[in-house]
């Protein structure tokens, strides 16, 4: 065996590449922060120069003003929006694992409940919002059904694919120890689906975004979706724009959070012909 | 009364080993549809304690189907089969059956290490009894030359140490038999050849009773006890081949007389078989 671990050494060492700082290596490591840089700049020369009205455009130091003034009220707002936000998309994750579970359990709910999932899948979730205030009427228990009902579905479905998906050698592995449907369960199809799961979690957490914006935008007097459209109605465009931001950071924040969970949680899903990694 | 036996059978001291009595199997596929297809007809086979015995033959022999009835993977149509002189049913609850298969199917979020012990833990889960005289997973990983990769994941390794993990998963479970559907059929030849005397070294360790399937004549010889030649339509022992090699066998053996003639006597009647 050490003739095998002496192979894969030196395969692991290949030839030292040039070190030192040169101008590629500097753009391909910095270059999406200099290009942002510079845009920035253009955009706060062009606003200057042409003298663009605040109302139009505002230009980047005068967002950037507006936040450091307006922190607190920024803040309140964020917070409505996270609020509703995680909870909408915790109850999602709660209702759908559990749902999975049941339709893996039970082939038979399965059969009946599955194509209706699929089939409101391709619904845009985003219609239905209207119906969920008038029925449950404005503020935070709406606010919380729409992003519920938007970040639901690919969860289900994922975890669905994932669940059965199982190989079926690795199944035979579990079957040659007569191993019981609980075992089969969260040894072998739970972490087997961990990858899919996590896949419809991340596409979820933008999804929950979306939903709760959307629920500010229809009806709410509060949250940073409410606050980007009062400002736009009272010609506050500074103000929008810091709340776009503000929900652009909170939307990467929360994507982010869903992939570093995964890195702990979670296995990768590698093709056969991957290369032998080293650590 | 048949129960007692069996459940002292289960629990015989896994040294002891076991042997395997297969007698008037009958596989038919679809029976009862209006085409049923005979898989396996009347096959009769004992298989001593700790001896090694293959089943080659071309496709549609019913090898496999064989190894599945054995494993208690499938239900023979009349027949049956005593492990250690209990039912391969309560042998597989008992977790006293090891399977190797073609593909390695280790659990690629578990790492070595854990999957060697997987079997064993699941077993314990759901309440059968799990030998103490088995070896530890670290021992399994020197026994099948993992040494130091207890702590790798599946992908990590190459196909044929994949392969000796799976060997060392179902030795884990220090289990009465061997069942081994063409383990080395999905590697290249020379990671094959390696594992075969690789697979030779562990078996003179332990001297598990194995049933293997393989399609190459000559690993078949040179691991062998005994070969069963089957043949297809329906499914039948043809002929079965005493090898009386010595042991151990090493590369040379291959060089041998008596192995060349074996495995040109095996090939000539394959032919026989296939026309």
């Amino acid at each position: 065996m050490t003739d095998i671990q002496n192979t894969e050494a030196s395969i692991a060492t290949p030839a030292p590449a040039a070190r030192g700082i040169t101008l590629r290596g500097v753009i391909e490591r910095f270059g999406p922060f200099i290009l942002t840089a510079f845009l920035l700049g253009f955009w706060e020369f062009a606003v200057r120069f042409f003298k663009v009205p605040a109302f139009l455009l505002p230009a980047p130091s005068q967002i950037a003003v507006l936040m450091y003034n307006e922190w607190s009220l920024l803040q309140m707002h964020a917070t409505a929006t996270i609020t509703s936000m995680v909870s909408g998309y915790l109850c999602a994750v709660f209702f759908a694992l559990l749902v999975s579970s049941i339709m893996i359990r039970f082939p038979l709910v399965e059969k009946c409940v599955m194509p209706i999932f699929v089939a409101l899948q391709s619904v845009p979730k985003i219609a239905i919002a209207p119906l969920i205030l008038v029925w449950v009427g404005a503020g935070f228990h709406s606010k919380l059904l729409v992003v519920t009902a938007i970040a639901f579905f690919p969860i289900v479905i994922n975890t669905m694919t994932g669940f059965k998906e199982v190989d079926r050698g690795l199944r035979d592995v579990f079957t040659s120890v007569a191993a019981t449907e609980r075992q089969i369960f969260f040894q072998l199809r739970l972490p087997y689906a961990m990858p899919y799961i996590f896949a419809g979690l991340r596409i979820a957490t933008t999804l929950a975004v979306l939903g709760a914006i959307v629920a500010e935008y229809l009806a709410a007097s509060n949250g940073l979706g409410y606050l980007v459209l009062s400002g736009s109605f009272n010609f506050n465009t500074a103000r929008s724009f810091a709340a776009i931001i503000s929900l652009a950071v909170i939307g990467t924040s929360f994507f982010w959070l869903m992939s570093l969970i995964e890195s702990r949680l979670s296995w990768k899903r590698r093709a056969s012909g991957d290369q032998t990694t080293q650590e | 009364m048949t129960v007692m036996d069996a459940d002292r059978a289960v629990a015989a001291p896994a040294d002891v080993g076991a042997s395997i009595a297969i007698s008037n199997v009958t596989v038919v596929y679809g029976a009862g549809g209006t085409e049923p297809v005979t898989a396996l007809k009347n096959i009769n086979l004992q298989v001593k304690d700790g001896e090694f015995v293959s089943l080659i033959g071309p496709s549609g022999c019913g090898k496999s189907t064989l190894l599945k009835v054995v494993s208690d993977l499938m239900r023979p149509t009349g027949g049956q089969v005593t492990i250690a002189g209990a039912s391969p049913s309560q042998m597989r609850k008992a977790g006293r059956l090891g399977l190797v298969f073609q593909q390695a199917n280790l659990m690629p979020w578990l790492t070595i290490r854990r999957n060697i012990g997987l079997l064993k833990s699941l077993v314990k889960g759901h309440g059968g009894k799990v030998s103490t005289t088995g070896a530890s997973a670290e021992e399994l990983l020197d026994v099948v030359g993992l040494t130091g990769f207890g702590d790798k994941f599946p992908h990590q390794l190459s196909g044929g140490m994949q392969q000796r993990a799976a060997l060392a998963r179902a030795l884990a479970l220090d289990p009465a038999v061997l069942l081994m559907d063409e383990p080395f059929a999905a590697l290249d030849e020379i990671t094959r050849d390696r594992m075969a005397f690789e697979l030779m070294r562990v078996w003179q360790q332990y001297r598990k009773t194995v049933l293997f399937v393989t399609h190459s004549l000559g690993e078949a010889v040179l691991l062998s006890d005994r070969v069963v030649l089957m043949s297809p339509r329906p499914g039948r022992i043809h002929r079965v081949f005493e090898i009386d090699l010595p042991r151990p066998r090493t590369p040379e053996t291959r060089l041998t007389e008596g192995f060349s003639k074996l495995v040109l006597e095996l090939n000539r009647e394959l032919y026989e078989v296939m026309s």
